[in-house]
């Protein structure tokens, strides 16, 4: 059983280290895998002591190998669920195992797929539970500056910082980034100019040519004057009093002046 | 632990202690558990008193030869720590309190009288508890840990058995010594699935104050590890029993708003916060209430209100409070570089309180403040100057740092890119929007709460009125009498929060 188990892991190593791995078979080989582990019972980490060190260590290598190929092939939905396999082996073992090198990346590019995303405040619970000492590790650091970046509002900054990530699996979720920030940037220059040139809102919204300027200016009835934006946001008429919400409130004060009374 | 003579504060307390085992004695045999309840309310006070002799002397005349508690608590405190040639130590105290006595009231004599030559055999479980809990309480105070978990564990399988609801304060009890213990010796990720199972059992025996304690011994252990989802989970799925003791509620308050902090929930946590301060005891709790004061002072600061001075003025609390006052100042002037600077100085005490990841989310508080500042005193501004008076990196980034900040609603303002400024928009008649009657709105919703809750609370003393029209039997008196010294007995024991240093929940 065993060399079965090296045997499909070694093919499977090979197929997701390529450049651009083959969907199918991959898929095919980590479902295989993932079988014969499950019959071994090494798939799900167990809370018996002692350890069995190497078996731990095989299953904890063959996760981390299929996140890295769910990545490459983009696929979000099997590297959250992926991710979600691999992190109690990080976690939960303490000192018992070595620590894997791909830790940290693994765990970074999570961190950048949830801010890609602008799951905020699962970002932050994740980073809790890495250790202080790692902040400082590339990885890790490079997805600070960038929450820190992008709650600034910061944009450009973001841009600079992204055209050198540390590692190539991340230029995956940057591009994603660079999409949201777009959206962003859109909703927020919508309230706060008034007119912008359009060589000027090319810069401003990271796009590559005027044309897509003038598509979004479409899509959002903004109107376009000589080659200026126009964004209709003056004030909007005056509030109409709810007259409904405003009678039910005191209707309920006078309920409760009652009950004191 | 060496050998001495049992002072006179000694028999006193003896003889206290063997009062107590009676009246758990008689609580169970009528089936009242206000006696119970009133052993278990001196505890604190009682802890205090009792040393390695006493509880010798105790556990030799009170236990049975074959109880299995007998045997394992004489091994931990051996009657030979108490030293030969005692008893004629205590006649002669005995003849000294005998004189006191007759200048003292005709209660207090004829209990005297009675007490000399009681020897209380303990025969219900429950005495056996409450002496294996003074018997804990002793071990850690003494600080021998491995000796409390033995007696931990044997407690917990010993109460799991009987099974009986009224041994419910103790187990919680127990249960809490134990999860700290295993804390302070570094095993607390083992537990929990013992806690966890536990929890499961009380939920299933209805025992409401072992659930409550247990919520938050699994609390404070996912807390230990940063296990914020864990715990939020826990929550979600489990409902704290509204009618705990109110320094379980406390906890669990207090753990609540830590987590709510973490998931970037601050008005939620604010809440928790205040309401776990307000419910903590004035004085006493020391570490607690630092805990408390910090975390709210953090949490305001996230929430964009800057906190009152009186936060940091508590006598007690002042110095410790320091760095977090320069930190307030920092964030309310909106200068990012006393801010940086006051970080990059206290890290140390802010990692240790645990409060570290929550101020560097502080960073974007510092900007926002600093944009409002500007939005009051300019009415136009160019980047430059903007980038110059908050100390941000560059000017280029202002612009899109500004325009956040319009889209988030901090400042009312338009940008012009051509000529690099950006020009705030003049305030208008505030009292002609709708915004005053909302304030007002909620001022008056919450006045209403705060008193419809007083009114339900004060049913009391209407009951004790009719109670006393209808007291005329000698029953009632003597009732009465009990009431009234169970209020005073209220007075001494703060309930159960513990006196001791900072960091020590």
């Amino acid at each position: 059983m065993e060399e079965q188990l090296f045997k499909l892991s070694k093919e499977f190593k090979f197929q997701v280290e390529q450049k651009q791995p083959d969907s199918i078979s991959c898929k095919k080989l980590l479902t295989k895998l993932k079988i014969a582990m499950a019959e071994e019972g090494i798939l799900f980490p167990g809370t018996d002591f002692p350890l069995d060190v190497k078996n731990v260590i095989f299953a904890r290598e063959v996760l981390e190998l299929a996140v890295i190929m769910s990545v490459k092939l983009e696929d979000m939905d099997l590297f959250e669920r992926q991710i979600s396999q691999v992190k109690p082996y990080y976690f939960d073992y303490g000192t018992e195992i070595k620590k894997s090198e791909n830790e940290l990346l693994i765990l970074g590019m999570n961190l950048l797929y949830l801010l890609s995303l602008n799951r905020i405040g699962e970002f932050h619970t994740e980073l809790e539970l890495i250790e202080f000492e790692s902040r400082s590790n590339p990885f890790i650091k490079f997805n600070l500056q960038v929450e820190e970046l992008l709650l600034d509002g910061n944009y450009l900054g973001i841009q600079t910082i992204c055209e050198k990530p540390p590692s190539d699996l991340y230029s995956v979720f940057v591009s994603r980034l660079k999409l949201s920030i777009q959206e962003l940037i859109l909703n927020s220059t919508d309230k706060s100019y008034k007119s912008l040139d359009l060589k000027t809102a090319k810069d401003l919204f990271m796009m590559e040519s005027i044309e897509e300027v003038k598509e979004i200016a479409q899509t959002n009835n903004w109107r376009i004057v000589d080659n200026k934006l126009f964004f209709d946001n003056l004030d909007e008429d005056e509030e109409k009093i709810p007259t409904n919400k405003v009678i039910r409130e005191i209707i309920g004060y006078a309920k409760e002046l009652e009950k004191i009374i | 632990m060496e050998h001495t003579t049992l002072s006179s504060k000694d028999l006193i307390t003896i003889q206290d202690l063997k009062e107590h085992l009676s009246l758990l004695q008689k609580s169970v045999d009528e089936d009242e558990s206000r006696y119970l309840v009133r052993v278990l309310r001196k505890l604190s006070i009682t802890r205090r008193r009792i040393n390695p002799q006493i509880l010798a002397k105790l556990i030799e005349e009170s236990l049975k030869e074959e109880s299995k508690t007998k045997s394992l608590l004489v091994t931990i405190f051996p009657s030979t720590l108490i030293k030969e040639g005692k008893e004629e130590e205590e006649k002669k105290e005995m003849q000294i309190e005998i004189e006191k006595e007759e200048e003292e009231e005709e209660e207090d004599k004829e209990k005297k009288k009675q007490q000399r030559n009681i020897i209380i055999q303990a025969k219900y479980p429950e005495e056996k508890a409450y002496l294996q809990l003074l018997s804990l309480l002793q071990l850690c105070k003494l600080k021998d840990y491995e000796n409390a978990l033995k007696l931990c564990e044997f407690s917990i399988d010993f109460i799991e058995k009987k099974n009986r609801r009224t041994l419910d304060s103790f187990f919680s009890k127990v249960f809490f010594y134990y999860s700290r213990i295993n804390e302070i010796l570094g095993h607390s990720k083992q537990i929990r699935k013992k806690l966890l199972s536990a929890y499961r059992t009380s939920t299933l025996r209805r025992d409401v104050s072992t659930q409550a304690v247990l919520i938050n011994c699994l609390l404070r252990n996912y807390l230990q590890f940063n296990l914020y989802d864990q715990g939020d989970k826990l929550i979600s799925k489990s409902q704290f029993p509204p009618n705990s003791l109110n320094s379980q509620h406390v906890r669990y308050l207090y753990y609540l708003g830590r987590i709510k902090a973490i998931q970037l929930d601050y008005t939620e946590s604010f809440r928790c916060l205040r309401e776990a301060k307000r419910k903590a005891p004035r004085a006493g709790a020391r570490g607690f209430r630092l805990s408390v004061n910090k975390f709210l002072c953090i949490v305001q600061l996230l929430t964009g209100e800057i906190p009152e001075i009186e936060l940091f003025m508590e006598k007690d609390l002042q110095k410790y409070l320091q760095p977090y006052f320069e930190l307030t100042s920092a964030v309310r002037t909106g200068n990012l570089g006393d801010f940086k600077k006051v970080v990059l100085r206290e890290a140390k005490v802010f990692k240790e309180d645990q409060t570290y990841s929550l101020i560097l989310r502080l960073r974007q508080n510092v900007i926002k403040t600093g944009l409002k500042k500007l939005n009051s005193a300019y009415s136009r501004i160019s980047f430059e100057d903007i980038s110059k008076k908050l100390q941000l990196d560059s000017s280029d980034s202002v612009e899109s740092i500004c325009s956040k900040a319009i889209f988030d609603g901090v400042i009312d303002a338009i940008i012009n890119h051509e000529e690099k400024y950006i020009k705030f928009k003049e305030m208008g008649d505030l009292y002609s929007t709708l915004i005053p009657q909302k304030a007002f709105g909620q001022r008056i919703k919450f006045c209403l709460n705060i008193h419809n809750t007083a009114v339900k609370n004060m049913r009391f003393p209407e009951e004790l009125l009719k109670e006393q029209e209808e007291i005329d039997t000698e029953e009632g008196k003597e009732q009465l009498k009990e009431l009234e010294k169970m209020s005073t007995n209220n007075e001494e024991g703060k309930g159960d929060f513990d006196q001791g240093e900072p960091g020590n929940l």
